[in-house]
């Protein structure tokens, strides 16, 4: 098929994926479902639906997964916010100041702001990725080992800034989860490390019982001393609140409509590069944003640019994800990957092949993207007022509820019943850790990315022999380490900038 | 005037000192459980141990700066070293720990009864407990509602393979 991509052709691409609402949406909505339950994502419900990705055509059957992929995006941000649960590693940065902002019964407001700059993020980097594929795809050519292994130490570093009002215990808690995160079958000759004889432990600590052991089950047993999600003095704010704050948090985050483009971007950017991810994406954003802030003490409390960075990069993530696939043929992610199979199934040719035999379905994927997020919009936003109601639900009801959904969640991975005794271990690690002052994000954060600089950590040293020089080798690398240098050194310069500024006015 | 004083005696005294011996137990288990990662590793290859060294003596490092500075604060009478022994009996009983033994048998049963009814028991346990007994017809209600809802999206919608039991057994049978 021969077809010259213009203006026209984007217009007609357009309004053919709008269409296909009949596709989107009821795909937005289950993609909400298995984004907001722990354990699910888009990768694994999309293998399971897969027979009947086969049997659509090819088009619809990617319209399908792409929705079902951005929606679950989005979702995941939903129980982080209310409950404290992230649905996915790649929330685990929002409930860092969407939870505080839940307990301060400003639940609807934060859910509001947590989907516009979603949405938001989603559109933007979708059309970047539309207009600029061919460069963009070029970034993960350049990012070898060593500058993955910069890329990881940003993601990491903030455990510093979340160890800031206690450094030493913040740096405890976040060395321990790096050291958990090194259980397993060592990278190279896969030897056992600190697997405490569990089969189940070779492959490393599964994330998800990770994430609802430390976040979902400690606070269920938190919840039951105060017998309710927020303070007693703000369940007359949920109760009384109306559309007004919904517009309220699309207002404030219109208002900062730069923060959610650079947080977004640092989402796309860190999305073309394959095997990295939402999880690290929204860490990077939040650390950066962090960083940048004015008010960077505020981080933590229920600060709104806290929640607005992962939750603009992890959708940032979405349309980076899947420009190798498309423009390279490498898929970028699992949902990327499954997208790849159902291509091949139908005949489909990823890569360059695929922008010169069939350009509709090249650029349709993004447009389908664009769509989804427009009509995301228009579906997601006027249910906040209704979402928000769930911290009004008493704990005797809920304490049982999240402790066994989120065991199952933590058991739909890999189909272990260990798994599910192992998230009620973490369940325990983070309620002690939260009953003395530990900060269980990061813990998190260690068991997420320790794993991860390992991996690119050794493989920069294999390719040298062992030569820790190796790391400072490349001109983008060692540009990275100056950028981070510089991010890390940066607040304290902020910080006596500011006093001295204050003190002279 | 002798109540002015004890007023003043009051105002005087010094604000309770902080009790630390919860903050002992993550670095505890963190210094442990490195001691242990390095024991299986000390025959490995260089690629095996590299993280281990790098991350477990920075965790080393900091937990002991930890110890060191909880130690002097304890010297100093600025901390206290406590373990209230006698609570222990009184805490055992709270509908908080009850929960959480709830939740660990709720693991072991669930392989040998199956998901649903399972969750069904554990539902309306944990609420009776948590609710102090109070209205049990109304939390069986919920429990078996919210544990069929559990089955219908985990089991029959996406098919994860959970233990099965008597009711999967009877919905299957019935379908």
């Amino acid at each position: 098929m021969k077809m010259d991509v213009n203006t026209a052709f984007f217009i007609d691409l357009f309004f053919h994926q709008v269409g296909l609402w009949w596709v989107v949406i009821p795909s937005i909505f289950l993609g909400l479902i298995v984004g907001a339950i722990p354990g699910f994502s888009a990768a694994n419900t999309i293998i399971v639906l897969l027979p009947f990705t086969f049997l659509m055509d090819v088009e619809v059957g990617l319209v399908f997964m792409i929705a079902l992929y951005c929606a679950s995006r989005l979702g995941a941000g939903i129980p982080a916010i209310l409950v404290n649960i992230p649905g996915t590693a790649g929330a685990a940065a929002t409930p860092l100041d969407g939870y505080p902002m839940a307990k301060q019964g400003l639940g609807q407001r934060a859910l509001s702001i947590s989907f516009v700059s979603s949405i938001i993020g989603g559109l933007l980097t979708t059309a970047i990725a539309l207009l600029t594929m061919p460069w963009l795809a070029r970034v993960g050519f350049y990012m070898h080992s060593v500058e993955m292994v910069v890329v990881m130490l940003f993601g990491i570093s903030l455990i510093a800034s979340v160890a800031a009002k206690d450094t030493i215990k913040g740096l405890i808690a976040g060395f321990f989860g790096l050291m958990i995160g090194s259980i397993g079958a060592d990278h190279v000759y896969a030897t056992p490390r600190g697997t405490m004889g569990f089969l189940e432990l070779y492959d490393g600590v599964p994330l998800i019982p990770a994430l609802v052991g430390l976040f979902a089950i400690s606070e269920a047993f938190m919840v039951i001393e105060t017998g309710s999600f927020m303070a007693k003095d703000r369940v007359q704010t949920v109760q009384n609140a109306n559309w007004s704050e919904t517009i309220k948090g699309v207002r404030i985050t219109l208002s900062r409509w730069w923060h959610v483009t650079w947080t977004s971007l640092i989402g796309l950017v860190i999305g073309v590069i394959p095997g990295a991810g939402a999880a690290i994406a929204s860490f990077v954003a939040y650390q950066q944003s962090r960083t940048f802030s004015k008010t960077p003490e505020a981080y933590g409390t229920g600060h709104v640019e806290g929640l607005i960075a992962p939750e603009a990069a992890n959708n940032g993530v979405t349309a980076g994800t899947l420009i190798p696939l498309m423009v390279l043929g490498i898929p970028g992610g699992a949902t990327a990957a499954i997208m790849m199979v159902v291509m091949q199934y139908q005949g489909v040719p990823t890569g360059p092949r695929l922008f010169m035999e069939r350009p509709d379905l090249g650029y349709g994927v993004f447009m389908a993207m664009f769509v989804t997020y427009l009509l995301m919009a228009l579906t997601i936003l006027p249910m906040s007022r209704y979402m928000s109601r769930v911290t009004l639900v008493s704990t005797t009801y809920m304490s049982p509820i999240i402790i066994a959904f989120t065991l199952v969640g933590s058991f739909v991975p890999r189909e272990y019943l260990f798994d599910m005794y192992l998230a009620f271990g973490f369940g325990i690690i983070g309620y002690i850790a939260r009953k003395t002052g530990y900060h269980v994000a990061a813990i998190l954060i260690g068991v997420i990315l320790g794993p991860l600089l390992e991996q690119y950590m050794l493989r920069a040293l294999k390719m040298s022999d062992g030569d820790p020089l190796v790391l400072f080798s490349s001109p983008l690398g060692n540009t990275l380490w100056l950028v981070l240098i510089l991010t890390l050194a940066l607040p304290a310069f902020l910080k006596k900038h500011r006093q001295k500024a204050g003190s002279r006015s | 005037m002798s109540d002015l004083k004890t007023n003043i005696d009051a105002g005087q005294q010094e604000p309770p000192k902080k009790n630390v011996a919860g903050e002992f137990i993550i670095p505890a288990i963190s210094v442990l459980f490195t001691l242990y990662y390095i024991s299986t590793i000390v025959d490995s290859p260089w690629t095996a141990q590299v993280n281990a060294f790098l991350v477990g003596s920075v965790l080393l490092f900091v937990a002991a700066i930890f110890f060191v500075q909880k130690g002097l604060a304890l010297r100093r009478h600025n901390a206290q070293f406590h373990i209230d022994f006698s609570a222990i009996p009184k805490a055992v009983k709270t509908p908080q720990t009850a929960f959480i033994v709830v939740s660990l048998l709720y693991l072991v049963f669930v392989d040998f009864l199956g998901f649903t009814l399972t969750t069904i028991i554990f539902f309306w346990v944990s609420m009776m407990i948590l609710d102090r007994g109070k209205r049990p017809f109304m939390k069986a209600f919920i429990a078996t509602i919210m544990a069929l809802i559990g089955y219908a999206v985990f089991i029959a919608m996406f098919e994860t393979r959970l233990p099965k039991g008597i009711i999967e057994q009877l919905i299957v049978g019935g379908v």
